[in-house]
């Protein structure tokens, strides 16, 4: 027998936790695409979506405006349901582990640690990522599409497409689906931040035995507060009085190096993960 | 079958559990694992399937070290927990996902347990009440045939009928190769059960010996009044339930929760009189 990984004890445990986490998933599926789908309709019907943005547009009218102005609000709402889906539904899979009713059956399971590890990455990260992203892309398209057959009658000017340009970046002016404003470095990076969010909040669910969301929540809000407020000091005490003589960001591609950085973060967690999971008591 | 050496657990430094424990389990046999609350059964037990780890000392459990927790090993293993929790499907939904783990499922088996214990064919496991889904547990673990069984308060909600049920399915359900051990501090539940006795307390074992020698080595008797030669005595309505050295070589039934009384208060006595009765008996087999 190889106790280190076999395909078909994965693929039962695949099967197991699918059978008993499917509803949780569902539910929680369900629960994002109201709430999302509330918050579209909410921004959508209010007064300010005609409104003019003085920062953006001259003479314009605001019919004219809403055009390339509107559905910003979709960058704050996808980035705050995104961070409680992904953390939620992250720090949930471990933490059965912690209770005796559940964390007994759980590690006396004849699976491996790696077997283990694998389907927590799987359930914890990979399904939860991907069905927060399927989520809202379907949300989106829904909601951009239906504001494109209503509003289907109105005209662009050059002026319209100019300014469109500056906010979205192509020639296209009107209601853009979100997955048309982000580049494929934008969706790299902030895929990667997702990995790197559940991945702290799996390590968590195994690390802390009480309350672990609260706790890496915590931890993660100190972590960066911390981290700021170092370089920032360190910023004015090493570099005051200083002229930027030769901007990092003006050679190569600096987005690569932060994006190895990011996927090493990542790695260094689950190894942690991996770890814990071996030296897990309950 | 399974090995401690040394073994001492904390949970933290001032909580001390278990204590240079030493201890040796034997297959074919069924062990009742007594204590106070708070003396380190469940630590015990989960120490054996590798769920806490000791600070010190050794353990070997068939071969294999449970802190490992390798699949060879879990699949020969299975805990029936105190605290437990069964997912919301079917009873047929829990076995399909749940019997490819142990190669050894015995269906059949499982089937006439649960006929056995009067729970339905294919139940909804979240319907059921705690003492249900625990026959259900307990059928389960029986059913996977795995060589070690490790059972924390089985009997614990389990109504009168069910517990005189489950010592029958107990005692038909061992085998050479098997071994069970059984956590309890329901003392009577373990009457006409056990063949082995294992008393915890002050983080040590204080005793761990055969019922045939604890029977061969002292006499339990019911008397009027209580007398010298009396190792323990306990006061009832009666007169006194007493324990006595078993110097005539007299066949009294065993008195579990007596002898479990009598071990925390007097286990040196106890043990020093186990000793030397059962030195004697070898000498004159």
């Amino acid at each position: 027998m190889n106790n280190t990984f076999s395909t078909r004890r994965f693929g039962l445990l695949l099967r197991k936790q699918w059978i008993e986490n499917w509803k949780v998933y569902l539910a929680s599926s369900a629960i994002l695409f109201g709430c999302i789908s509330l918050f579209y309709i909410l921004n959508i019907v209010s007064d300010n979506f005609f409104q003019r943005d003085s920062h953006h547009i001259t003479g314009m009218d605001a019919y004219t405006y809403f055009r390339f102005s509107s559905l910003r609000f979709r960058e704050g709402i996808l980035a705050l349901s995104g961070i409680g889906y992904i953390t939620l539904l992250s720090g949930h899979y471990y933490s059965r582990l912690s209770k005796p009713a559940t964390g007994i059956q759980e590690l006396t399971l004849p699976v491996s640690v790696t077997e283990k590890l694998l389907g927590g990455l799987i359930f914890g990260s990979l399904l939860t990522i991907f069905t927060f992203i399927a989520v809202c892309l379907v949300t989106d398209t829904a909601f951009v599409a239906a504001l494109r057959v209503i509003y289907s009658d109105v005209t662009f000017d050059n002026k319209a497409v100019e300014l469109s340009q500056v906010n979205y970046g192509d020639g296209e002016a009107g209601f853009k689906y979100y997955y048309q404003v982000l580049d494929v470095k934008s969706r790299t990076i902030l895929l990667l931040f997702a990995f790197l969010l559940s991945s702290v909040f799996t390590l968590g669910s195994i690390y802390f035995r009480r309350f672990p969301f609260i706790k890496t929540a915590f931890f993660v809000v100190a972590l960066i507060s911390s981290l700021t407020a170092t370089q920032e000091f360190l910023n004015k005490m090493l570099l005051k009085d200083r002229v930027e003589i030769n901007h990092f960001a003006a050679n190569g591609h600096p987005e690569v190096f932060f994006i190895m950085f990011l996927i090493t973060l990542i790695g260094s967690l689950w190894a942690a993960t991996y770890f814990r999971l071996k030296e897990k008591e309950v | 079958m399974v090995h401690l050496q040394n073994i001492s657990y904390a949970y933290d430094r001032s909580r001390p559990v278990l204590s240079d424990v030493n201890l040796a389990i034997k297959p074919g046999h069924i062990y009742g694992l007594l204590g106070e609350n708070g003396a380190g059964k469940s630590t015990l037990l989960k120490s054996l399937a590798g769920l806490v780890f000791p600070q010190y000392g050794d353990i070997s459990v068939m071969g294999y070290q449970p802190a490992a927790r390798t699949p060879e090993f879990l699949s020969q293993v299975f805990v029936i927990p105190e605290e437990f929790t069964l997912p919301p499907v079917r009873l047929s939904r829990y076995l399909d996902t749940y019997t490819p783990f142990y190669r050894d499922f015995d269906r059949v088996l499982f089937d006439q347990l649960l006929a056995d214990f009067d729970i339905g064919s294919d139940v909804h496991l979240e319907q059921l009440s705690y003492c249900q889904k625990k026959k259900v547990l307990i059928a389960f673990g029986l059913a996977t045939k795995t060589r070690l069984l490790l059972m924390d308060e089985p009997t614990n909600g389990l109504d009168i009928p069910s517990k005189s049920q489950f010592r029958k399915i107990m005692a038909t359900a061992l085998s050479e190769d098997r071994c069970f051990i059984i956590s309890t501090h329901q003392v009577r539940d373990l009457d006409n059960l056990i063949d082995e006795l294992i008393i915890l307390g002050n983080q040590r074992v204080v005793l761990a010996a055969s019922i045939e020698q604890i029977c061969q080595s002292f006499a339990f008797k019911s008397a009027a009044a209580m007398t010298d030669d009396m190792l323990y005595a306990e006061q009832t309505l009666t007169g006194v339930h007493a324990i006595l050295p078993n110097t005539q070589a007299e066949e009294t039934r065993i008195d579990i929760e007596l002898f479990f009384k009598a071990a925390l208060v007097k286990g040196s006595q106890i043990t020093h009189v186990l000793t030397q009765a059962t030195r004697h008996h070898e000498q004159h087999i």
